[in-house]
């Protein structure tokens, strides 16, 4: 009985995100930078989250930790309902999610020393002695591979990989559960890159960490991920297990952006280049209500032809393609179990 | 450095021998920051040959930025000084060239391409202007004659409606935009060398193809010979003629693309290809790393820079920097181990210069 019960309990998404949507006004256009977007992550896993710039994945993020404000939608995060938390609740809350940030450079305050950037969250989220506090300050900057005497060193004296250690050092100080990586690694050189991949992921068996893990290199995100999300203006248009996103694509914008990913292999490449195009314009706001990859879409007019489907008029639906491997594209439809076939977009048909 | 000079020439098999574009030989350059002198960049050869690409790699520091910098003369003095070397392009020392003949070659004998378009473009001038401008000071065009230009540029670099934005401000474009206009900008004066530093790097991979698309066509019709900057080892693959991969301001290894990939020589370059996850390759559960940190360009370094992260180092690498050699058709590397026969070069000769 228990042990049922144990399995229910960890079968609970960490976080599970509802109808989520977060718009910006840009003079007297509203532009909807994440657009109903639903997921859920699981505890221990990673999901990654890929799309050009201007996708929404920062926005997403940031309105995952509430740094942004929601126009509708919920959150639950560890079965309480986070999008409704203020004040000393939502503080309260916050310890168990946490962020890292892009730019090593720009998220630590210069004119602080290190162990006081890392103390900083323990100073105002608990009641923690100096004495204690100095101790985990210590111990987390050994957890993420600084020696001690960077304690006493301000930002500049550091490099940018051991910078981004502080910031890692610093999301670790309140024991999260959940840690969200927004392009940590992508100012990173190569070298240094693989180092705090790897310091990611022992952090994360050690610790039991759950990651989404933000980026535009999706080499890294397959390495990492254990599930990978595809955004395209504001909308996840595919969803699957990693193997599933970068071995077996289904959506036409995840096979283009996978196809222009440059693989450090002379031979292959110069194969790309002759077999692949670069897919066409880049993203930009749309104004017309279906797909809004459609007009940069290689395949619309298959799904017209074939499908007798006007993609610039019917939006898609997220559907089932295999366990667990989703997407959003009228082509994908005829593919999928019938049980999950949207209603509403095959009555739309011209 | 005459180990360099007959590059050129074993590179081209079979066709036309060709004089490099431009050939750099032994540029030293230093920055003086109050009392410590950053040494970054420490005897640099190379040639490069038109209509071929050279990709320069290595880590942040390792000279990449600071060398084309100093050959083109824009390196900012101070802190920055060349305190050596010769850079030759069109039968001219560039290093040794007045002001007013250098203005001559920037532009139409050698262009460059910044990572950050925001910072190079000027934010108060017209896109369509900071084109023509360059059109009009090299090449004495009317205004009309250059708009004409600006706007097939535009468009040869993928921004369609370019007569409706060429009165648009930089503001008004997005970062790729914005890194296209300053490609068009770059090759407006038909350079015959470009130089991009990091063109690609703030780019989603879909523009950055896109950008590597039009740089490449616009080499193989005008024989522009492209140096081009960057981090990432699967750009390199798939642009690159030749590579030079820096450490601590030495280039360590210059090879073939092929070779570099396929047959690396020094241990930094294996290092580097071996940390690299790839989206094809096989997924591994942890990533090879190279430990430490690049050393200290302040101070001297005594033998190879590389010593203290080699998981090939030797005794005699604490103390002697090893000199280039040769290696495969058309490559050189800087290493006391030879991959080859998996043991110490026999009878090396060691570079006395390299440390002063």
């Amino acid at each position: 009985m228990n042990q049922v019960k144990a399995k229910l309990v960890e079968r609970q998404p960490l976080l599970e995100i509802t109808g989520l949507s977060v718009s910006f006004n840009k003079g007297a256009d509203k532009v909807k930078a994440v657009d109903n977007v639903s997921l859920s992550v699981s505890a221990g896993e990673t999901l990654g989250l890929v799309g050009e710039s201007g996708c929404g994945k920062s926005t997403l993020a940031r309105s995952i930790i509430r740094l942004q404000s929601l126009d509708s939608g919920t959150i639950t995060f560890q079965g309480q309902p986070f999008h409704a938390l203020q004040g000393a609740a939502l503080r309260k809350a916050r310890r168990d999610m946490q962020m890292v940030f892009q730019d090593p450079y720009s998220s630590l305050n210069p004119r602080m020393k290190i162990a006081d950037i890392v103390a900083d969250p323990l100073r105002n989220n608990s009641d923690m002695s100096p004495a204690a506090t100095q101790e985990r300050v210590l111990y987390l900057l050994d957890r993420v591979g600084l020696p001690m005497r960077a304690a006493a060193a301000y930002p500049h004296e550091l490099s940018g990989g051991q910078r981004q250690r502080v910031g890692i050092a610093r999301a670790l100080a309140l024991d999260p559960k959940f840690i969200i990586c927004d392009e940590a690694i992508s100012a990173l050189d190569v070298s240094i890159q693989a180092q705090i991949i790897n310091l990611l992921q022992d952090l994360q068996e050690s610790m039991e960490l759950t990651y989404l893990f933000i980026a535009h290199d999706i080499a890294v995100v397959r390495h990492i991920c254990t599930r990978i999300a595809v955004m395209y203006l504001g909308q996840i248009v595919e969803i699957g297990t990693a193997e599933q996103i970068c071995d077996a694509p289904q959506h036409p914008y995840t096979k283009a952006l996978l196809s222009a990913v440059p693989v450090p292999d002379p031979i292959r490449e110069r194969k790309r280049y002759q077999t692949t195009q670069a897919i066409r314009g880049e993203i930009s706001k749309v104004s017309h209500e279906g797909c809004k990859f459609a007009s940069r879409c290689p395949v619309r007019d298959i799904a017209m032809q074939t499908r007798k489907i006007d993609c610039s008029a019917v939006a898609p639906e997220l559907i089932n393609l295999s366990s667990g491997h989703f997407g959003a594209c009228h082509l994908l439809a005829g593919n999928a179990p019938s049980s999950n076939r949207p209603v509403n977009a095959a009555v739309k048909l011209l | 450095m005459g180990v360099y000079a007959d590059m050129a020439q074993s590179n081209e098999t079979g066709s036309m021998v060709k004089e490099p574009v431009l050939s750099v030989r032994d540029l030293e350059v230093e920055y003086r920051l109050g009392k410590s002198t950053v040494r970054a960049v420490n005897g640099l050869s190379f040639d490069l040959n038109p209509g071929q690409t050279l990709a320069i790699v290595g880590e942040s520091g390792s000279g990449k930025s600071a060398s084309m910098l100093a050959l083109t003369r824009l390196i900012p003095s101070p802190p920055g000084f060349v305190t050596k070397g010769q850079v030759m392009f069109n039968g001219q020392n560039l290093l040794s060239l007045p002001p007013k003949e250098l203005q001559k070659v920037r532009g139409p004998g050698i262009a460059m391409i910044f990572q950050d378009p925001m910072t190079a473009l000027n934010p108060l001038m017209k896109i369509g202007r900071q084109i023509t401008e360059g059109l009009e000071v090299h090449f004495k065009l009317s205004s009309a004659q250059a708009h004409k230009r600006a706007v097939e540029l535009l468009k040869m670099v993928g921004i369609v409606d370019a007569e409706e934005r060429f009165n648009d401000y930089p503001i008004q474009f997005s970062g790729g935009m914005r890194q296209r206009v300053m490609i068009a900008s770059a090759i407006a004066c038909n350079p015959k060398v470009l130089i991009a530093d990091e063109p690609t790097t703030a780019l989603d991979v879909t523009i950055q193809m896109q950008v590597i698309e039009v740089i490449n066509r616009l080499r193989s019709e005008t024989e522009m010979g492209v140096i081009w900057i960057t981090h990432d080892l699967g750009v390199v693959a798939g642009l690159a003629d030749k590579v030079i991969v820096m450490y601590a301001g030495r280039a360590v290894e210059i090879a073939a693309v092929d070779d570099l990939f396929y047959r690396p020589h020094h241990p930094y370059a294996m290092g580097l290809l071996r940390s690299v996850p790839s989206i094809a390759g096989e997924k591994r559960r942890r990533l090879r790393v190279i430990e430490g940190l690049p050393p200290d360009l302040t101070r001297t370094i005594e033998g190879c820079p590389f010593f203290s992260r080699c998981d090939k180092k030797m005794d005699i690498c604490a103390s002697l920097m090893p000199e280039t050699r040769r290696v495969e058709i058309s490559g050189f590397v800087a290493c006391h181990w030879d991959v080859v026969t998996q043991h110490a070069v026999a009878n090396p000769t060691y570079s006395v210069e390299g440390r002063q």
